[in-house]
């Protein structure tokens, strides 16, 4: 049977093809615009090459901020993917205690990230943040103004803070998405509470956890980390 | 293989039952014999994976004990109790292969590996899945992943009993059979005491040498398929086995007469209807035999369904089901006489015996 065509559907991913040139392309294109320009203000532009580029890579600051970077990333996932998927199994499955548990979850995520920074910055501080203060107030010796280690570990539990939640809430989803029989069949089959995870139960996240990997700020270091952050990470990890 | 004692198992789903109504099985109290193959028939709702989750102790019964060959199961949990169990819709492991699903229950067992290979190996062959042993089990069609299922079930050649779980549903009807067949070989071959749940009327007498009809949470008989076709104990077993189901109509009992509108026909004992509040003549399709004696009916309309043939008619106002043989003839002015011995009594639903 000879297959009809009609070309017409196309004009219905037309106004998402407007959507995101506008909210992607053209401001992408704008920045790789402006990146072969300079300009000494006024609005004026001139062409500039692939100066920027050379700079850039020539820059020992750029490559020790990408290593710490890569660093952080990796400490980050090691510490959130685990912590995450651990909750998860520990969540209720029914009862009141889901929407408890899953608002609980998602909160942290509601703040904005630069905010996150923001909140951080004072709460760690030794003068007036209730977590800097506590700190030294029971004798441990923390200032992440001075300190680089103190400054690792203090953006690490604020990333660990904000971005666990993700990782919970789609390994739940994963979780309440596998039907009662396969666990009745791995009773069945004699399955230990390892197996269970290994076969059943991490299968079901793989996807989402791949999800949530993507998802994080760490993996897109370049494509615009909250300012309040990478510039606390930047300037004071650099000592 | 086990005997297994179901010792008056009661089940509600409800943390306090407080009335019949709220127990989704009443009182089973049975016993099933080593070796056996049993089907459990039933509607939708009736209980029948209540007790077989209660059999394999996904479930806890409210009340009861079950006993596997005298012994005391009630508080084992799933694991020890050595039960293999196949479910209604295929559960595979699709990070394995076909192979290392079936290899799955044994090696969690601890089973030595050449052992394990010889077992899977056959049990590959008699799913016909031999050719897909190295292949990831994911993305296969849904027969072949609930033949993975089955096998998983079949693989332990020391449970106590196979309980089957509707487990043909989802397989078209050709395997249907050739599985079935398998199974049934298997049960001859090996023993094992094999429980099958189904509201397959056909799936349950083909399978089994006993078939238990379950309706609304009770066992309402318990027989051969020829004794449930012959004498249903309960009206719904006389409904819902045969094709089709046995027709009732009001009675009124006197000694060994019984009248149906302003017919008496007279039996050969007199059935014990006194306390009944409600009293039904049954009598099967086919024991109704239509001539120009006896009393007379109304056909309403006959279908053909090849070897036979369906004569829906009005008797003493109500509507009956006749089955005739093919070639039989439907006269002008018909009438039906019913065969005495294919007739049963029911009071307040359960078949009467003869008085006492």
């Amino acid at each position: 049977m000879e297959k009809t065509w009609n070309n017409k559907a196309w004009f219905l991913v037309l106004p998402v093809l407007v959507l995101v040139a506008f909210s992607a392309v053209i401001p992408l294109m704008t920045v790789v615009n402006y990146s072969v320009q300079d300009t000494f203000g006024n609005n004026q532009f001139f062409w500039n090459g692939t100066d920027w580029f050379t700079q850039i890579l020539h820059s020992d600051r750029f490559w020790a901020a990408l290593q710490r970077n890569l660093v952080f990333s990796l400490i980050i996932l090691a510490i959130e993917i685990p912590l995450g998927i651990f909750i998860a199994l520990n969540m209720p499955k029914s009862g009141i205690g889901v929407p408890v548990c899953l608002v609980l979850m998602a909160l942290p995520l509601l703040i904005p990230w630069n905010v996150v920074g923001t909140i951080w910055q004072v709460f760690g501080r030794n003068d007036i943040g209730l977590f800097g203060y506590s700190l030294n107030a029971i004798g441990i010796d923390y200032n992440y103004v001075q300190d680089p280690l103190d400054a690792w570990v203090t953006i690490i539990i604020m990333d660990v803070w904000h971005w666990t939640s993700l990782v919970v809430l789609l390994c739940y989803a994963g979780l309440v998405s596998i039907p009662d029989a396969f666990y009745q069949a791995a009773k069945i089959d004699g399955a230990s509470r390892w197996a269970v995870f290994r076969y059943i139960q991490l299968p079901k996240m793989k996807r989402v956890l791949l999800i949530a990997v993507l998802l994080h700020p760490a993996f897109r270091p370049f494509l615009g980390r909250p300012a309040a952050k990478s510039s606390f990470f930047v300037d004071h990890s650099r000592s | 293989m086990a005997r297994i004692t179901l010792d008056h198992i009661r089940h509600a789903y409800g943390p306090t039952p407080k009335s019949e109504k709220d127990y989704a099985l009443k009182e089973v109290h049975h016993e099933w014999n080593d070796g056996g193959a049993y089907a459990l028939l039933g509607p939708s709702g009736c209980g029948k994976t209540s007790l077989l989750n209660i059999i394999s102790g996904l479930i806890q019964p409210s009340e009861g004990r079950i006993l596997f060959d005298g012994q005391d199961v009630t508080n084992l949990p799933t694991q020890q109790r050595n039960i293999a169990q196949v479910f209604q819709f295929p559960v595979i492991y699709d990070t394995m292969t076909v192979y290392d699903n079936l290899a799955f229950p044994l090696r969690n067992r601890g089973v030595a590996e050449p052992d394990v290979d010889r077992r899977v190996r056959e049990i590959l062959e008699m799913i016909d899945l031999s050719d897909w042993a190295k292949r990831r089990a994911r993305g296969l069609t849904a027969d072949q992943k609930q033949k993975i299922s089955l096998g998983r079930g079949l693989v332990r050649s020391d449970v106590n009993a196979i309980l089957f779980d509707e487990p043909l549903t989802v397989i078209d009807p050709h395997m249907k059979w050739v599985l079935r067949s398998q199974l049934k070989r298997l049960h001859k071959q090996f023993g094992f005491t094999m429980v099958y749940v189904t509201h397959d009327q056909t799936e349950a007498l083909t399978f089994a040498d006993k078939v238990v009809v379950m309706y609304d949470g009770e066992i309402v008989q318990i027989g051969t398929p020829a004794e449930l076709f012959e004498r249903p104990s309960h009206t719904f077993v006389g409904y819902f086995i045969g094709s089709p189901g046995m027709n009732f109509m009001p009675a009124k009992v006197e000694g060994r007469t019984v009248r149906v509108g302003e017919h008496a026909l007279t039996l050969d004992y007199a059935p014990k209807t006194a306390a009944a509040a409600k009293v039904e003549l049954g009598i099967r399709p086919e024991f109704i035999r239509v001539g120009r004696e006896g009393m007379p009916v109304t056909v309403s309309k006959v279908e053909d369904i090849g070897r036979q043939k369906i004569v829906r008619a009005q008797f003493a106002g109500q509507p009956i089901a006749i089955v005739v043989p093919e070639d039989g003839e439907i006269p002008a002015d018909p009438r039906v006489t019913f065969e005495p011995s294919g007739i049963s009594i029911y009071a307040d639903s359960w078949r009467a015996g003869p008085e006492a």
